[in-house]
């Protein structure tokens, strides 16, 4: 079922959805089972130091905590709650103001009880230069804690369904 | 701000122990409402409750990112205002622990600079909502302090 799902389409409705992340701008480049990537349009008010006009560090958190959420809710068999346990983030190097932000995750790693994401964050000038790293850990809970029509409120309808049944 | 190349600022604040101040450099801290009291054991930091903060509109749920951006800026504005000498702290790594929901209610967050030396600072930072003794998420971070004639950007 979820081989088909467009995980674009469920990751816009997952940024779109929450007021957090609706109110920053952040929007979805690709997606594709457990592979994301999103992008933040630059904003005055991401500024955390205009004295030497740097990035608010707190916003590269913030994207890269929806981000790694959003890799591990496309990157299981079928899409679970998976609360966050903690997110690592390294600050390799500092974010301008003024320039958009891009940033990719992957899922690495699934156990039964763990999923371990990954996040790289760049800024569109400088796309070689990351600007910060992420490792998240997140738990996979029994599967009743998963309300049935999770899925659904995720993935929305299919945009591509054939819709054969639709007469049924 | 008038003299934006200038860390006056930062001085400034520190002489008369004053994070709004500080809160007046960090348009992104406003933006999420933060607000500083002080009680006897130090600075209290708030994140007010607001649509906008919301993650999960289901339960519905703080959104983690901006729990963890709240941290991040309280740890900066304690770390600004407790260094024995003013500093500019940058933070070098942050890891948060997110130990149940945050509700849309108010969340407070406290810090505790664990070491202090010449050039990095270790820190931890625990955020609580109705009850302090009932922790949301818990954080530690390195900063490096850099003396601020020496604050050009890397």
């Amino acid at each position: 079922m979820t081989q088909d799902t467009d995980w674009r389409y469920a990751m816009t409705r997952y940024v779109k959805g929450m007021p957090h992340t609706r109110a920053t701008g952040l929007e979805v480049i690709k997606a594709s089972k457990g592979d994301v990537t999103m992008r933040l349009p630059w904003q005055p008010w991401f500024a955390g130091d205009l004295s030497r006009g740097l990035v608010h560090g707190g916003v590269i958190t913030m994207v890269l905590d929806t981000l790694c959420t959003g890799t591990v809710l496309c990157g299981l068999g079928r899409p679970e709650i998976c609360p966050t346990l903690d997110l690592r983030i390294d600050h390799y190097r500092p974010a301008r103001v003024g320039h958009a932000m891009v940033a990719n995750a992957v899922i690495v790693n699934v156990t039964g009880s763990i999923a371990t994401v990954e996040g790289t964050l760049w800024q569109v000038n400088a796309p070689e230069k990351t600007i910060a790293r992420a490792v998240g850990s997140f738990a996979r809970l029994p599967p009743e804690m998963t309300p049935h029509n999770f899925e659904r409120l995720l993935c929305g309808r299919p945009t591509h369904s054939h819709n054969t049944e639709s007469h049924v | 701000m008038s003299d934006t190349s200038s860390l006056d600022w930062l001085e400034q604040s520190r002489a008369i122990n004053a994070p709004d101040t500080i809160l007046d450099n960090m348009p992104y801290a406003r933006w999420l409402g933060i607000e500083v009291t002080r009680d006897d054991s130090g600075l209290v930091f708030m994140l007010p409750a607001r649509r906008d903060m919301i993650g999960n509109p289901l339960l519905p749920a703080i959104h983690g990112g901006a729990m963890g951006a709240f941290m991040e800026t309280a740890a900066i504005i304690d770390t600004m205002l407790a260094l024995r000498t003013a500093k500019m702290p940058k933070i070098a790594n942050f890891s948060i622990d997110y130990l149940r929901a945050g509700k849309c209610q108010p969340t407070y967050a406290r810090c505790e600079l664990v070491r202090e030396g010449k050039r990095l600072a270790n820190l931890r930072v625990h955020a609580w909502q109705a009850s302090e003794d009932r922790l949301v998420a818990t954080a530690r971070l390195h900063c490096v302090l850099a003396e601020l004639d020496q604050t050009s950007i890397r």
